[in-house]
């Protein structure tokens, strides 16, 4: 029976080409080498989803036709099977009917991707605000609605990263380069709008599983939208998509979602995790009296200005400054070099060099302004009057630089008034 | 062929120059043509060395080799001498060689303009070479010089601006030489409608060159002023726009690429035609078709910057638009598969080429399709699927149409037969590696890799491992390209004037190699 034995293979075969694209797209087998986007939590990341396979699975079925076509006549109209060419040249029905499929295709393809963009680009009734602000080399996020800001950048060790000499490289890392000090905190169920601007070249903030991508360019001010489906919380990671300068590779974007409720309780606590502050702010809930969780959220600010008091009026020591400086010094070292000898020509050294050698006040001016046209930037609104003046510090009393000059956060003060 | 004759009696009366006058001082357009190919072979292999010092770094996550700073100046001299040293004087040399010969002339028609645009390029390339060692090196901020970063950088980038005016300058004097010799210096009886297919893809891309290469030229010169009198066209300090830059960049860029594969459709169009020993299905419909193409590769250049915040008219209108493309692209496409069906064809090595650019073009197609839908493409934006998507359109469109048609001209060009085995092998080997290389770089950029990363997490590291074996597979490789032309050049078997089995054209009736001056008497087409 070869017409049976026929059948079975192709059943088998077809079982054997169903299994290998369910083993290729199901992104769960090999879930270490993916082939495919990132499992998409957010409904428009499905929509898109849904919209890349559809056209994939067109342009597969494109593919097979027009190339069994010419793999057809390749096997059987060869000249070596003394196959006799035909002369024939043109057939303006033919040539019709393939300009008007392909365009009645595309119409089909058309009006699902439309819709999609819609949903897309409708960034209206949102629950919260984000700025996002991207710098050369980290993020910065501001929540409008709650006042809460922070920095974040790359939190993978200098020494895992450089690999130029095996003996003293540190092995790498799980998330390796996909980890940050702070994390973006958001909460899952709910319509988040993103306001995406840059300080200094373009940037473009991309979480795969969310289906969201845009650019940060200065001077504008672009927006995005994404809820996470209720029951996705968990750390979702991205990184920087569009080229801006060495440190390209080195801005990753972590985002924690967390329930509804966990994420009122981190608001609660000005943005903190930490446990006494969530535990105050859940009290505060759970009496469910609004004053007495406003009044945590007051105690709260109130305790964090008066820290920055004593931290201002605190008397700096030198070697207080140097190794507070040294610990804040890590943002200038992924430019200046750890030995302080810069990249000639791109990255100027700070070890002898005439602005950490000559007077204060330029120093004091070029950290806390930056300088317009090079990737200097001004880190005035990024690091507190202590964090500058101790860097400054460690930078004019080390790299070979022995001025012993101590910068106090009060000169930083008076610079900054 | 009675004219042939005639062109190579006439031959004798001829004082042909030698040495330094012959190369440096030509206005022949066979010297002239192979001047301009030599030294896109040259820069092939120069940009092809800096691509492998970047699949080096990218054997494994970490820096291992090269800084960050680095890797960038890599990718951004690699894809500026491919595109402007190696893509396009390749296909201007092929236009030398070969349109006066298809089209019945006895050289092109302003010839000393001809030289002067040849010897332009070593000197911006020689510019553009010297940044690397001007302090910060050379430009790093990738090949389309993005404000504002380009504005943070060194003298290179003032280099780098130098140097691409005079590439500019040079491919729009190419341009109007092969219109003027197109339109003024055709053989009686050759109208528009029976002139060569390279010849007509030719002069469509003639005119994109003149239309697009001085908008360039303005981006980059208000670049310049931006850098250094205080203007403030792109820098945001200033109140300038940087999204103004792209526009401006990719109403340049998209019908560049264009300018970068119309030729190789040409070249295309002769050798499925010979070896199918068929003529080309729908000749009209392939004019209309690259026509159609040239038309409207000048309203879809925002589809490169979906992600920089358009309105969402603008975006859904650049993708139709965008989706449009593919309608004359899949009529070209289904002229060459429909020229081989019910042919007699053989597969020498030229026609291997061809069928490899029509299957492995078409799969870069298809991802350009999957591109151009734009909520998808949010996905896929400036990652290494696009990577992927763009060495197949340029790679396996682009170079391997322009390798194909060496061998298909090299024995007219040299009088000498290649050797057929060692052309099969290269195909081979270029077609194997290429795809090791690249079709990797498809899932890297899915799974999410984003393009110009000096370090990668490690999840990204099996396929960037496959991807940098092919490379150094393919850069390899390329070494028997220049051995086998090399050798056909000293010697080898005598080429007849026809080369192969009854191919079509006025190229074919000289005899091989083509003599210095042809076409004094111009033949008469009926």
């Amino acid at each position: 029976m070869v017409l049976s034995q026929h059948t079975r293979l192709i059943a088998k075969l077809s079982a054997f080409g169903s299994l290998l694209i369910a083993t290729l797209f199901s992104g769960l087998a090999l879930a270490e080498m993916r082939l495919n986007f990132q499992d998409p939590v957010t409904e428009v990341a499905r929509d898109i989803y849904g919209l890349h396979m559809l056209i994939f699975y067109l342009c597969v079925v494109i593919f097979i036709v027009v190339f069994s076509v010419m793999f057809y006549s390749i096997f059987k109209h060869r000249k070596s099977k003394n196959y006799q060419p035909a002369q024939f040249s043109h057939s303006t029905s033919v040539e019709i009917v393939w300009t008007i499929i392909p365009f009645l295709i595309l119409v089909a393809m058309a009006v699902p991707a439309t819709k999609v963009l819609i949903k897309m680009e409708d960034t209206t009734k949102s629950d919260l605000t984000i700025k996002i602000t991207g710098y050369q080399w980290k993020w910065g996020y501001d929540y409008l609605d709650s006042g809460i800001s922070f920095y974040s950048t790359l939190s993978t060790p200098r020494e895992q990263i450089n690999q130029f000499d095996e003996d003293s490289a540190q092995p790498l890392g799980e998330n390796y380069l996909l980890e940050t000090d702070n994390m973006v905190v958001v909460p899952s169920g709910r319509k988040v709008r993103a306001l995406i601007t840059a300080n200094d070249v373009i940037h473009a903030w991309w979480i795969p599983a969310f289906g969201t991508k845009k650019d940060a360019i200065p001077g504008y001010i672009n927006e995005l939208w994404f809820n996470v489906d209720e029951g996705k919380e968990g750390i979702y990671r991205g990184q920087c998509a569009e080229l801006c300068g060495k440190d390209h590779a080195y801005m990753p974007i972590v985002v924690k979602v967390v329930t509804g409720d966990e994420f009122d309780a981190w608001v609660a606590a000005g943005g903190s995790f930490d446990a006494s502050n969530i535990a105050d702010a859940e009290e505060a809930k759970e009496q469910s009296i609004p004053e007495a969780a406003a009044e945590a959220v007051v105690d709260a600010i109130v305790a964090s200005a008066e820290a920055v008091e004593a931290v201002a009026a605190k008397t700096w020591t030198q070697d207080e400054l140097m190794a507070k400086g040294k610990e804040v010094s890590a943002t200038c070292n992924a430019c200046h070099g750890v030995d302080g000898k810069g990249m000639p020509g791109v990255f100027p050294a700070i070890a002898a060099s005439p602005i950490a050698t000559g007077p204060i006040e330029d120093h004091l001016s070029i950290v806390m302004y930056g300088k317009a046209g090079t990737p200097m930037a001004a880190f005035a609104g990024q690091l507190s009057d202590e964090e500058i003046a101790a860097v400054i510090t460690y930078q004019r009393n080390s790299f070979g630089n022995d001025s012993g000059d101590v910068v106090l956060p009060a000169d930083v003060k008076a610079k900054r008034n | 062929m009675s004219h042939a004759a005639a062109a190579h009696d006439h031959d004798h009366d001829h004082h042909m120059p030698t040495g330094f006058k012959r190369w440096f001082m030509s206005t022949n357009h066979k010297d002239i043509g192979t001047l301009y190919l030599i030294f896109s072979l040259t820069m092939l292999f120069l940009g092809g060395a800096m691509a492998l010092v970047i699949r080096a770094e990218l054997w494994q996550p970490g820096l291992q080799y090269v800084d960050p700073h680095f890797f960038n100046q890599m990718t951004t001299v690699h894809a500026l001498i491919m595109v402007f040293g190696a893509v396009m004087p390749g296909f201007v040399g092929f236009a030398n060689w070969m349109l006066p010969l298809m089209v019945g002339a006895p050289d092109m028609a302003l010839p000393r303009m001809n030289n002067w645009s040849f010897w332009i390029l070593p000197f911006a390339f020689s510019i553009l070479l010297m940044s690397f060692f001007v302090p910060g090196g050379a430009p790093a901020s990738g090949w389309t010089l993005y404000a504002p970063l380009t504005i943070q950088g060194g003298m290179s980038v003032d280099m780098g601006i130098v140097a691409i005016h005079m590439m500019g300058i040079s491919s729009i004097m190419g341009a109007i030489n092969v219109i003027v010799t197109v339109l003024n210096m055709r053989a009686p009886g050759m109208t528009l409608m029976k002139m060569p297919m390279f010849v007509w893809t030719w002069l469509i891309t003639a005119f994109l060159l003149i239309a697009v290469m001085p908008v360039f030229a303005g981006a980059v010169t208000m670049l310049l002023t931006d850098r250094h009198f205080g203007t403030a066209f792109f820098n945001p300090a200033g109140g300038g726009d940087p999204v103004l830059y792209q526009h401006i960049f990719w109403f340049f860029g998209h019908p560049e690429v264009y300018i970068m594969i119309l030729p190789a459709f040409g070249i295309i169009s002769h050798i499925i035609p010979t070896f199918a020993r068929k003529p080309l299905f729908g000749y009209s419909s392939m004019v209309f078709a690259t026509a159609a193409i040239a038309f409207l590769s000048f309203i879809v250049w925002a589809h490169h910057m979906f992600t920089v915040g358009m309105p969402l008219q603008g975006e859904l209108f650049f993708m139709y638009a965008t989706m449009l493309i593919s309608v004359p692209t899949g009529v070209k496409v289904f002229n060459w598969v429909t020229t081989m069906w019910r042919g007699s064809m053989t597969f020498e090595t030229p026609m291997l080429y061809a069928i490899g650019v029509v299957f492995l073009f078409t799969l870069g197609g298809l991802s350009g399709l999957m591109l151009a839908i734009t909520p998808a493409d949010f996905q896929y934006h400036d990652t290494y699927f696009v990577v992927a998507h763009f060495h197949y359109v340029l790679f396996s469109g682009a170079v391997m149409a322009m390798m194909g048609g060496t061998f298909f001209w090299l024995p007219k060009w040299t009088g000498h037969m290649y050797n057929e085995t060692l052309g099969k092998f290269h195909f081979w080997l270029t077609a194997i590696f290429f795809n090791v290389t690249f079709f990797p770089q498809h899932f890297l950029g899915l799974a999410g890799m984003p393009r110009r990363y000096a370090d990668y997490p490690i999840q990204f590291t099996e396929f960037n491992q496959v991807s940098s074996i092919g490379a150094f597979g393919l850069g390899l490789s390329q070494l028997l390209f220049v051995y086998i032309i090399v050798s056909t050049v000293r010697g080898g078997k005598k080429a007849t004037a026809e080369v192969w089995d009854n191919p079509e054209g006025l190229e074919w009736t000289v005899p091989s190699p083509a003599p210095f001056h042809t076409f004094d008497t111009p033949p008469t087409i009926k």
